[in-house]
């Protein structure tokens, strides 16, 4: 077994509904994070001059070798294809849970060929890996469609990632997202997703990543999470989170453009999470938990 | 009484950074579901609850009482509750009993796990980023902590499908 790797490469041909599983064993001497892995997959799979939203294209999700682990911020999944916006080399990421469900369940990347005729959702559960009738929840957005995959799977806590209306219509740059506001919206994923007819994924994994040496790597994890407590720009995003980031950009605006007009002065940060502000939700083992939920 | 994970329920961000703490300090791996501390995440219309579930060490524990093996007991009122690995028969019978389901089942080796608060240091705490895990002395007059638990898993509807109950 493999120290930080779930071990296998799950590939699902959507065409004829094949599903086969790779070791991931050739690519963890020369790549370390989903990135790597994903290009080479990517490079060596993907015939010369297809479009993207030919069936043949690739969608690739592929985890790094620390998500799954305490090591802080280590979460993100990395989606590769080739790009309808731009017809070359397209790729995105997001953060949530997935890469970690997804390493759990034993896999590091997952590969998406080929199209179905009918709308589908990809389960998987640790090796259990279905391709389900989605024509139910097909026109539902990417909050809807969590609960109604969670609930046909019967499994609350499954991780689930979905493509919403503008992914289904084919919209160049749609983006892929998780029911909390993670999405990998670069270059136009969701809309290669949907073009494969996928309209949702959901991970559920069991298993464990083993560590070679467990206890340095935690004292390791645990000094580097104090070092990151300890800078100076935690507490502003830890407490404040992406909205900090808005208001900043939204104040630099005005000095272009001049004041606001009469009653805008309401319309900052902290009035903002003092009335709309439920909880601060983070990603995977993050510390900063910069998502307002 | 012996000391315990304080849990601040407003505080959780659903991380569960403490879950895998817990799994790789005590098994060398990264797994949730072998972890004594299980963070409950639900997601409702984008909004999110999350709250951490792990033994509240109760003076009268309901799971020590049904345990049909003894396996489950502690060495002085002091000390953390510790589950007899060679006894377990992992039946499960405590997570049921246990009014919050903070007391688990490792279905690898099917057995119990419960929090042993890692000796006298639980490693989950200065993982926390939020001050949602402190530990708790046990000296203050507590008893209703465990009725807190059951009482915000009871107002979200999620006290029949926590951990112990074979949920998530």
């Amino acid at each position: 077994m493999e120290y930080l790797r779930g071990g296998r490469i799950l590939r699902v041909n959507l065409t004829d509904g094949k599903i086969r599983c790779d070791p991931v064993r050739p690519y963890v001497d020369r790549f370390v994070g989903g990135k790597g892995i994903n290009l080479k997959i990517l490079f060596d799979n993907l015939e010369r001059g297809i479009k993207p939203f030919d069936p043949k294209n690739l969608l690739l999700f592929g985890a790094g070798a620390l998500v799954g682990t305490p090591f802080p911020g280590a979460c993100r999944i990395d989606v590769m294809a080739k790009s309808p916006v731009t017809e070359a080399f397209g790729d995105s990421g997001m953060g949530g849970y997935l890469a970690a469900e997804l390493k759990f369940a034993g896999y590091d990347a997952l590969v998406i060929e080929g199209k179905t005729e009918k709308p589908v959702y990809l389960s998987i559960r640790d090796d259990q890996v279905e391709i389900r009738d989605a024509s139910a929840i097909w026109g539902h957005d990417t909050y809807e469609t969590p609960v109604m995959v969670r609930q046909e799977l019967n499994d609350p806590a499954a991780q689930v990632i979905s493509i919403g209306q503008a992914g289904e219509r084919l919209v160049v740059y749609a983006s892929i997202n998780s029911g909390t506001g993670n999405s990998a919206a670069r270059t136009g994923m969701g809309a290669v997703m949907g073009s494969k007819n996928l309209k949702a994924i959901a991970v559920r994994g069991t298993g464990g990543i083993s560590v070679a040496r467990p206890k340095e790597f935690l004292e390791g994890c645990r000094k580097l999470h104090d070092s990151i407590k300890q800078s100076k720009f935690y507490n502003a995003l830890h407490e404040m989170g992406i909205t900090r980031l808005h208001d900043r950009e939204m104040r630099a605006l005005y000095e272009l453009l001049g004041p606001p007009g009469k009653g805008c002065e309401t319309i900052c940060e902290e009035n903002f999470l003092k009335e709309h502000l439920y909880k601060r939700v983070g990603c995977f083992a993050c510390p900063l938990t910069c998502l307002d939920s | 009484m012996p000391r315990f994970i304080s849990v601040e329920p407003s505080g959780c961000t659903g991380c569960r950074t403490c879950e895998v703490v817990c799994s790789l300090y005590h098994f060398g791996e990264c797994n949730p579901e072998r972890s004594a501390i299980r963070v409950i995440r639900r997601e409702k219309n984008g909004l999110v609850f999350s709250l951490p579930l792990v033994c509240q060490q109760c003076e009268q524990s309901s799971c020590v009482e049904v345990c049909p093996s003894e396996a489950l007991s502690r060495k002085s009122e002091k000390d953390p509750l510790t589950v007899d690995e060679t006894r377990c028969s992992g039946c499960g019978i405590c997570a049921d009993a246990c009014p919050a389901g903070c007391i688990f089942l490792d279905n690898q080796r099917k057995v119990a796990i419960c929090c042993d608060l890692c000796g006298e240091q639980p490693q989950c705490i200065p993982f926390c980023h939020s001050h949602c895990l402190t530990l708790g002395s046990g000296d203050e007059e507590d008893k209703g902590r465990m009725k807190r638990l059951t009482n915000i898993l009871e107002k979200e509807d999620l006290l029949e499908s926590v951990p112990g109950r074979g949920g998530r």
